[in-house]
């Protein structure tokens, strides 16, 4: 093999120039450089990577590598109108979007070491390249990624998944070498500017094009050239390129519309990565249509006869109508969650790639640990999905932010004895006393950073649920042990000896209730599972009325009693003791689990249930109050899903009543649930830090939400069966950023509204102070639509940042 | 075009925590009995096609939590409601006893249009128990089900399985009965013409 030049160019004509002297690598047809909802009309070319031949009987293996990019774009005319050419010496890396479950299209952005981009170019699914040898149904961005790996060595970005970094591949090639520092080191640094290329790969507008190539050279000219050439012909012709006057035509139209969505939709499950993961979990019927579909799609290809069409167009109408998210049946659609779920496994996958990466980073030396990482690309993803209206402020703030963002504590490794017990250290020495010798802040931002190790999780949760205080020493720990014993052994004695109160209809009735729950709480768990020995539940309760299998069971029941004997009722609850409500099983189980001793697991339980009493009132309205919080957080700060939310009548929240009535208890595993706990305990950042881990989490599942799901039965369906599939390192630090944004947009919202009082005068101030940095001009429409919206931040809000 | 209306009803199944809502749901939607339920917090649902004196139906059936704490909850859940079960376990006198309460906060919470005319069924689970166990007589339950208007009573084990498929169907013509006298009030869309040529040159857009 002799020394060649491999190019990779966009062209309308791959003959063009000197074709005798090149070699075609790889070639991808229809690349556009407008992003669409079809492919068939956009301006587009053909991509292509070719050898070319400058030095014929060159050294044989370690042949340079000079390519170039070149892009040619074609219009119906078929001439080409503008191109440009890039050597891949030039480009660093590639930011790749890939195709969503809605989107048929991704794209690539080339990043040049000048600083300078070329793209997005979009690469559609139903595309197929023209020359490849890999013959699998890829999408044609990965394709060309496979292709240029063969050439140079390709790494994915640790700290943004979009990221692909380009480098020769040859040891003793002259050109730049990388030590894997200096990678990392340009990822960060360049994070700006990819950002916003991310972005605009992320976003549809003409407009967001024009800006990413502003003062990018000649190709800028291309891309704007183009953008006006495409206008110029949409408006002659119409969005389908052709007259459009008959209602015959219309009717076809809407046929192969929905046709295509069909097409679409089915093409994206099996082509995409994720698809082909789900195929499995699809039910039978709906994995049949999918798979028909496509196949029947891909055997007449784009050029299907007219005959086909129309036998489609028929099928098509009557399946499109119905599981599209926005027809308008009324009627609960189970399809349509059976999508959503089948979309979700793109949110899932990502989440999965974001836990490893946080577990990577907890493996890592301390120096590089507290990076912002990671964040980042949370950060991204949750913007890119929350704000398609008002998602330029975030970028601005971006810039603000990220000094103070680069403090993100979580997720570090778990607090270890050997970390817990240096806290008692004084000079090398433990502390005679065993007092803690540190502030206690610095434990709870340990614990916050990465949760507790298993082996002293027993302590340091009696710490935290306030058993003992910070400044506790080892004997007044031993003395208030001694006391919780003896007190729980008292109250126990007092209602197991009062007959009179045994039979009392109060008792009887919470009795019964308790056993009930008991009965049903955590039995997976060996420590609650039946024993052989003491006999079957059933036998059991016919005998003694008690469960008796395990002597767990009887404890958590003992221990529910004994809180229902000695509950006091608070202020505004008339007199009326809370009584055992269901949850509360859920809520005793981890401290039993982990406390073991049941005295020890009373008074825990007394001091949890301080903080959850709220969510079993009577009236509601501790959980009420939270539920009314977390709306107005998706309202304020998300306000399109807060608008479909309320379009679906679901905006009550009533779908995470769950989450918050026993924070997460059955979503998670059980080992997770203890992690979540103890973190929540700190209360760290804020009190009420469960509600901002809910808003995290439906602001990963927004979009899925908004793309499928329009009533409220389907959205719950949807948030219920989130059981399982949550992860937890992502969840808390979604929550974790989502603070310190919140906060820091609630800040402007303030500036933005004492400015307004206090300088009525000048118009030009209403403008979002979010956008400060921008001219006022610029952002007309964006505050307009923030005048309109008024927002307001209710004192609701204000509590949960300002505890 | 589908010509045939797809009919969906919604059932939602009340009673006291513990009488087996989630059970019955289940062994009649997944034929599958478990003793390891949790209890249900909040509501889920599930749903399932059956064809009913020839028509295809897909029942939505909510599971609600089942104490009365709860309850205000009921808004969100039960509006739209086509039928209500009212479940008690027959061993237990007190759950039958709260189907008064059930009932009452039902109606009192979907609002529904002809309140006494709204079909309601009633479930006696758990008939698998010992006799010597058993506290609510069926002829109770029927004299109770007979002054709320000859409300339909089914005794059902859904341990075993026994009668749920019975029950369920009833609580289906029952839940259709509502639906077809609504279906009057339902519009049908027009049919859309392809093969008449309009010159409709004059569109706004």
């Amino acid at each position: 093999m002799g020394g060649g030049t491999p190019y990779i160019a966009v062209t309308s004509d791959i003959n063009n120039d000197d074709s005798s002297k090149v070699k075609l690598l790889f070639a991808q047809s229809k690349v556009y450089f407008q992003q669409t909802k079809s492919a068939s009309d956009k301006v587009c070319g053909v991509l292509v990577v070719i050898q070319k031949f400058l030095i014929p009987e060159a050294d044989n293996t370690n042949a340079i590598y000079v390519s170039h990019v070149q892009l040619k774009g074609s219009l119906n005319h078929g001439t080409a109108i503008n191109s440009f050419w890039l050597s891949i010496e030039q480009i660093r890396g590639l930011v790749v979007t890939w195709p969503t479950f809605m989107k048929s299209h991704g794209s690539v952005i080339f990043n040049m070491y000048n600083g300078s981009s070329m793209g997005p170019l979009f690469f559609h699914e139903d595309e197929k390249s023209v020359k490849s040898k890999d013959t699998s149904n890829q999408w044609g961005g990965v394709l060309l990624l496979h292709w240029l790996d063969r050439l140079y060595s390709i790494k994915r970005s640790k700290t943004n998944f979009n990221f692909f970094s380009l480098l020769p591949k040859t040891p003793n090639n002259n050109t730049v070498k990388y030590s894997s520092d200096t990678i990392r080191e340009t990822d960060c640094s360049g994070s700006s500017n990819k950002q916003s290329l991310q972005m605009d790969g992320n976003r549809t507008t003409s407009n967001t094009l024009n800006k990413s190539n502003a003062g990018h050279g000649s190709h800028t000219l291309a891309a704007q050239l183009l953008s006006a050439d495409y206008q110029k012909k949409s408006q002659s012709t119409g969005p389908f390129g052709r007259p459009s006057n008959s209602t015959q035509w219309d009717v076809f139209e809407t046929f192969s519309y929905l046709t295509k969505s069909v097409k679409d939709l089915a093409s994206y499950a099996l082509e995409h990565p994720t698809g082909k993961q789900v195929t499995n979990y699809l039910p039978a019927s709906l994995s049949e249509f999918s798979n028909n579909f496509y196949n029947n799609f891909n055997t007449n290809s784009s050029t299907h006869s007219q005959g086909n069409k129309s036998k489609f167009s028929k099928k098509s109408n009557s399946t499109g109508a119905s599981i599209g998210p926005h027809s308008d049946s009324d009627e609960y659609e189970s399809s349509r969650v059976y999508l959503a779920q089948w979309a979700r496994q793109h949110v899932i996958r990502q989440q999965e790639e974001l836990n490893l990466c946080e577990i990577e980073n907890m493996n890592m030396p301390k120096d590089q640990n507290s990076e912002f990482g990671g964040s980042e690309v949370v950060w991204d993803d949750l913007i890119g999905e929350s704000s398609d209206l008002d998602g330029d402020e975030f970028e601005v703030i971006d810039s603000a932010m990220s000094a103070k963002l680069s403090n993100v504590l979580r997720t570090k490794a778990p607090l270890s004895a050997e970390t817990w017990f240096s806290y008692f250290c004084k000079d090398g020495v433990i502390d005679p006393e065993e007092k803690l010798q540190c502030d206690k802040q610095i434990v709870l931002k340990a614990i916050f950073s990465g949760g507790i190790e298993d082996d002293i999780r027993p302590i340091v949760w009696k710490y935290l649920l306030g058993v003992y205080p910070w400044t506790s020493t080892e004997k007044e720990r031993k003395a208030i042990d001694a006391a919780n014993e003896e007190k729980y052994y008292t109250y126990k004695a007092e209602w197991l000896d009062n007959v009179e109160l045994q039979e009392s209809d109060d008792f009887l009735e919470q009795n019964a209730r308790i056993l009930k729950d008991v009965l049903r709480t955590d039995r997976n768990l060996e420590v609650f599972a039946t024993d052989e020995v003491g006999g079957t539940d059933e036998s059991n309760l016919n005998s003694t009325g008690f469960p008796g299998s395990s002597a767990s069971l009887e404890h958590l029941k003992d221990i529910l009693l004994t809180f229902h004997y000695t509950d006091v009722p608070e202020n505004g609850e008339e007199n009326q003791k809370l009584g055992y409500v269901q949850g509360m099983s859920d809520l005793l189980s981890p401290l039993y689990v982990v406390i073991q001793d049941e005295s020890s697991t009373y008074v825990c339980f007394v001091n949890f249930m301080r903080r959850m009493r709220r969510n079993f009132l009577r009236d509601q309205s501790g959980m009420g109050e939270q539920l009314e919080t977390l709306t107005e957080l998706i309202k304020v700060f998300n306000y399109p899903l807060y608008q479909h939310l309320e379009k679906a009548n679901a905006e009550n929240m009533f779908c995470s009543y769950r989450w918050l009535l026993i924070w997460f208890k059955r979503e998670l595993e059980f080992s997770e649930t203890l992690n979540l706990w103890e973190i929540l305990w700190t209360d760290y950042l804020c009190t009420d830090f469960v509600i901002l881990v809910a808003f995290g989490i439906l602001l990963r599942h927004g979009n899925v939400i908004m793309d499928h799901l329009v009533r409220f039965d389907e959205i719950l369906k949807y948030i219920n069966g989130l059981n399982g599939e949550l992860c937890l390192n992502v969840m808390i630090k979604d929550a974790e950023i989502l603070f310190y944004r919140l906060k820091y947009r609630i800040e402007i919202l303030d500036k933005q509204q004492k400015e307004r009082e206090s300088n009525m005068v000048v118009e030009g101030a209403l403008v979002d102070l979010s956008l400060e940095d921008k001219p006022a001009v610029a952002n007309v429409q964006v505050t307009e639509h923030k005048n309109n919206k008024s927002i307001v931040v209710s004192d609701r809000i204000r509590k949960l940042f300002y505890a | 075009m589908s010509s045939r209306k797809k009919i969906l009803l919604k059932i939602i199944i009340l009673g006291d925590s513990g009488v087996g809502k989630t059970s019955l749901m289940n062994q009649y939607v997944n034929r599958k009995f478990t003793g390891q339920y949790k209890a249900t917090i909040g509501a889920d649902f599930l749903t399932k096609e059956v064809v009913v004196d020839g028509k295809l139906i897909t029942l939505q059936i909510w599971d609600t939590a089942g104490q009365e704490r709860f309850q205000s909850l009921g808004v969100a859940f039960y509006r739209g409601a086509d039928c209500c079960v009212l479940c008690f376990d027959v061993n237990n006198a007190k759950s039958f006893e709260n189907l008064d309460n059930w009932r009452d906060e039902f109606l009192l919470q979907s609002a529904p249009r002809d309140p006494d005319n709204f079909p309601f069924v009633v479930l006696g689970n758990k008939i698998d128990a010992e006799d010597s166990k058993r506290i609510v007589s069926s002829k109770r339950a029927m004299a109770w089900c007979q002054s709320k208007g000859n409300i339909p009573y089914f005794e059902t084990s859904a341990k075993e399985g026994i009668n749920v498929d019975q029950a369920f169907l009833a609580i289906s013509r029952n839940a259709m009965s509502r639906e077809s006298s609504t279906e009057m009030f339902s519009e049908l869309p027009d049919p859309i013409r392809i093969d008449v040529e309009t010159n409709s040159n004059d569109c706004a857009c």
